[in-house]
């Protein structure tokens, strides 16, 4: 089983954090107009996955 | 100053419940879009900065800060710039009437001008003039201060210990920033566990502040 160490970053200056989402089981041969579509707002601020491929995903 | 803004640690607001993604309009009515407009044109005359503006947001009663939306805010935001800056009167605002014609050095800004600044940007990183006083690794406390002007410091930071655990170069600093002096200095991420910001019952995670150098004191 995987442990995880996280943490939690606010915004109190003029920097910008994003987070880049871990790529989904399933998405490693996948093109890169396609692995757009997995990438959602809120996997890049973490607080979900990136979309799972064949879940629909982002707009 | 501690306002209404300053939320950490607060209980009783309930859940966040975010729109979902897929449907979330950039507005939400037709003034919100105005509203955004009225302050990125008003700003473009260079009366204040973006600290200053923060300041004249957060300087509301907390109650009306807190049942304000967002561009509500931004509204009541405005108008105290406005009138503080003397581009309106205090009468003016109230009747909607002007009073007399705009002083002849004001210029009219345009959608052109809006796209070509915000292309632009606000960079607020300066070359540093002195080195850093922490390097990553050690404990630093942020000092307990109660300033009544603007400030990044979130008040749950104020008095806990954390390590530096990044280095951001230097920063315009807003507080002094947001009464028109600019200063810059170095800003870090300093982390604080869970538990010392929350207390023993918190969970093993860590918090990620960024903190410019006059927040803090080595131990």
């Amino acid at each position: 089983m995987r442990t995880w160490k996280y943490g939690f970053g606010t915004q109190t200056s003029e920097v910008r954090y994003l987070v880049l989402p871990e790529k989904p089981d399933g998405a490693e041969n996948m093109p890169e107009d396609a692995l757009t579509n997995l990438v959602t707002r809120n996997s890049m601020i973490g607080v979900e996955k990136a979309s799972a491929p064949g879940t629909g995903g982002a707009l | 100053m501690n306002g209404g803004h300053d939320l950490g640690g607060m209980h009783g607001l309930g859940v966040i419940d975010a729109e979902p993604e897929e449907i979330e309009p950039v507005f939400h009515a037709e003034w919100e879009r105005r509203m955004l407009a009225l302050s990125l044109a008003s700003a473009a005359h260079g009366r204040w900065n973006i600290d200053v503006s923060r300041h004249a947001r957060e300087r509301q009663h907390p109650a009306d800060y807190l049942r304000n939306s967002y561009y509500e805010n931004w509204l009541v935001g405005l108008e105290t710039l406005l009138v503080e800056s003397g581009l309106i009167s205090a009468n003016e605002l109230a009747t909607g009437k002007a009073e007399a014609s705009a002083a002849p050095t004001l210029r009219a800004t345009g959608p052109a001008d809006m796209a070509a600044g915000l292309r632009k940007g606000h960079p607020v990183d300066v070359p540093p003039t002195e080195p850093p006083a922490f390097e990553i690794g050690p404990v630093v406390q942020v000092r307990n201060f109660n300033p009544t002007g603007h400030t990044r410091a979130p008040r749950y930071t104020r008095g806990r210990q954390g390590t530096i655990a990044g280095l951001h170069g230097c920063h315009i600093f807003p507080d002094t920033h947001s009464v028109e002096v600019e200063e810059a200095h170095h800003l870090y991420s300093v982390r604080f566990s869970a538990e010392e910001l929350w207390g023993s019952g918190a969970s093993g995670s860590a918090v990620f502040v960024d903190l410019w150098e006059p927040y803090l004191e080595g131990l």
